[in-house]
């Protein structure tokens, strides 16, 4: 172990501890190291990367999976794994269009129905793993496929609104259309609400007592039972609130496309978990932040850009992906490791 | 504290007795604590020390028996009832978060919030939760520990106990168990935990130490009970009986032909 601080802090330390947490953002600068070299490497060869046309288009691209990057952290911190994500947040697109488009419904209470879909899946997810002991991959998996089946029997398998059906000329709801459109100072608005989505979500992490438990169930459920904490209400309460997420991350990409459909956001649950890996949230739980799972996010939203500049195919873009996640999961393995050794 | 020696004890059990099944783990057992006692409970393994506390700590009910404080019966079904009745206990494996901080895992379950933030938002006063840690350490006079912002999985064993002990006072409990506090850690660190329980004494609690340890007990201990074979076999008064005595009555050499009465404490 290595000797603790010769000098007693006083107070205040809990604001060194905060700074701490900000500056290595959830104890590794590895990623962002990463992100830097990429942004380096691809200014320096991908031509037109570095120009804010460009810049701005990776936002509104990864906004959508840090939106639901940032509720997947939540979960994994607490032990969890939320594989239902882009299903919930296809669903709650299209419960808010078709309720829009279809039945005429206005805006807001459209609105307060798409959010609603994404947080009950969740709230089923939570209740589904404490309540039947079912583990959270098995619960978020079988949701995934059932919400999808769910979504597309709302639409009926249509993209929505649908011209085919009885609607009154509506299309989606405004407010939605100009967030997936519009930009505040060329920032759009869609990265604004994702880096919304961010700020609340690192609140309630490290600052709530919903966020201390999710942490401590994470790191030691039964410690944390023992402790008062009450483990399931916990789990489904973040569950939640990854639900809550997944309504939002709906709501965006179904205004960036102007419209909603049942398979939309497929494959998103991978790229939020790859994410919240690669910035440093532990998989086992009860290490992790948001702030470095925007850097995650960054780093695949880079990646995946530079590529495409650099006009390498999609086939191995997807090769390099997918390993990445691996590599990086490996490093940080081995990081830990070797943290163990050097403190015993 | 506002107990007096002619009161009845803080805690007290009547009659308690615990199955599993074809196994009789207690059998009729009382038991007792005062304020401002240290009470080793010893036994060998499987004579129902730790189902004894389980059922005072409200995790493990027991079967028949009454529970009393400061005279008053109580029931307790839960480890939420032993808190509130002031029952706190600190676990062999002490239950800790090794991925949280000295600060966080003291207030485990019960953080402080910002008062001026709304209520329902559950914002944590980080601040105050840290000004309380160092007061709670101080209190009980744990020096080693330099950073209540370490985590806890960088500190020693005797550290993490004390972190556990300090943790169990946040309550202010009357009565902490403590579960094999000094297992598992060296010479000094044995000192340093013996020194929390001196202090939770000196405090008014009364502190109800499971160990196997004998030389610890009788380095702490005011009172010995001994439980052999499910039943209580043997109370003395530490200061009138040797090691042996007490490793008699536990392997029960001396009582064993009739466990199920107990012998007068001097």
């Amino acid at each position: 172990m290595p000797e603790l601080d010769p000098k007693v802090p006083e107070l205040g330390s809990a604001r060194t501890a905060i700074m701490r947490g900000v500056t290595t953002l959830g104890g590794r600068g590895g990623a962002l190291a990463i992100l830097l070299v990429l942004v380096v490497g691809f200014s320096l060869t991908a031509t037109n990367f570095l120009t804010t046309e460009n810049l701005l288009n990776i936002l509104r691209q990864y906004s959508v999976v840090a939106v639901l990057a940032v509720g997947q952290t939540c979960v994994i911190v607490s032990a969890g794994i939320d594989l239902s994500v882009a299903a919930s947040a296809a669903l709650s697109g299209c419960l808010m269009t078709v309720a829009f488009a279809q039945w005429g419904w206005p805006q807001p209470a459209a609105l307060a129905f798409g959010l609603l879909g994404g947080c009950s899946v969740g709230a089923v997810n939570g209740l589904v793993i404490t309540k039947w002991r079912v583990p959270d991959f098995i619960a978020t998996l079988g949701a995934l496929t059932a919400i999808r089946g769910v979504a597309l029997l709302v639409t009926t398998g249509l993209p929505v609104p649908s011209f085919t059906s009885e609607n009154q000329g509506r299309t989606i709801p405004g407010i939605i259309s100009a967030l997936g459109a519009n930009s505040v100072f060329r920032i759009p608005l869609i990265a604004i609400v994702a880096v919304a989505c961010a700020l609340i979500g690192s609140f309630l992490l490290s600052r709530t007592k919903l966020g201390r438990a999710a942490y401590a169930v994470g790191g030691n459920r039964e410690a944390a039972r023992v402790s008062g904490i009450r483990v399931e209400r916990t789990k489904v309460w973040i569950y939640v609130f990854s639900g809550l997420m997944a309504a939002v991350g709906g709501f965006l990409l179904t205004g960036r496309q102007a419209s909603a459909n049942a398979l939309m956001a497929d494959g998103m649950e991978l790229q939020a978990i790859a994410a919240v890996v690669i910035g440093g949230t532990n998989l086992f739980g009860g290490e992790g932040s948001v702030g470095g799972t925007i850097i995650g996010v960054s780093i695949i939203g880079v990646l995946g850009n530079g590529l495409n500049i650099l006009g390498v195919s999609d086939f191995w873009q997807r090769v390099v992906n997918g390993s990445i996640v691996v590599v990086v999961v490996a490093l940080d393995q081995w990081r830990r490791r070797a943290a163990q050794r050097r403190s015993t | 504290m506002n107990a007096t020696t002619k009161a009845p004890p803080l805690l007290a059990l009547k009659g308690v007795s615990k199955r599993f099944g074809p196994l009789e783990a207690l059998t009729g057992v009382d038991f007792e604590v005062d304020a401002g006692e240290v009470v080793a409970l010893v036994g060998d393994n499987g004579a129902g020390k730790s189902t004894l506390v389980k059922a005072i700590a409200g995790v493990q009910l027991c079967d028949e028996g009454t529970f009393f404080m400061r005279g008053t019966e109580v029931t307790v079904s839960s480890p939420k009832d032993a808190t509130a009745l002031g029952i706190t206990t600190v676990y062999q494996d002490l239950a800790l978060c090794d991925n949280l901080d000295i600060v966080a895992n003291l207030h485990l379950g019960h953080e402080r919030f910002v008062e001026s933030a709304a209520r329902f938002s559950g914002y944590i006063d980080e601040i105050e939760m840290e000004k309380s840690s160092l007061k709670l350490l101080e209190s009980l006079a744990v020096t080693t520990i330099k950073d209540v912002r370490a985590h806890v999985a960088s500190l020693s064993g005797g550290q993490r106990q004390a972190v556990a002990i300090a943790r169990s006072l946040l309550g202010e409990p009357s009565v902490v168990l403590l579960d094999e506090p000094t297992a598992a850690l060296g010479v000094v660190q044995t000192k340093q935990v013996l020194n929390c329980i001196r202090t939770l004494r000196e405090r008014g609690l009364g502190v109800v130490i499971i160990s196997h340890n004998l030389a610890d007990v009788f380095e702490v201990a005011d009172r010995i009970v001994v439980l052999r074979l499910a039943a209580r076999v043997a109370t003395f008064d530490v200061r009138g009986v040797s090691h042996e005595d007490v490793v008699a009555a536990i392997t029960g050499a001396e009582f064993g032909a009739a466990p199920n009465e107990p012998k007068e404490r001097t």
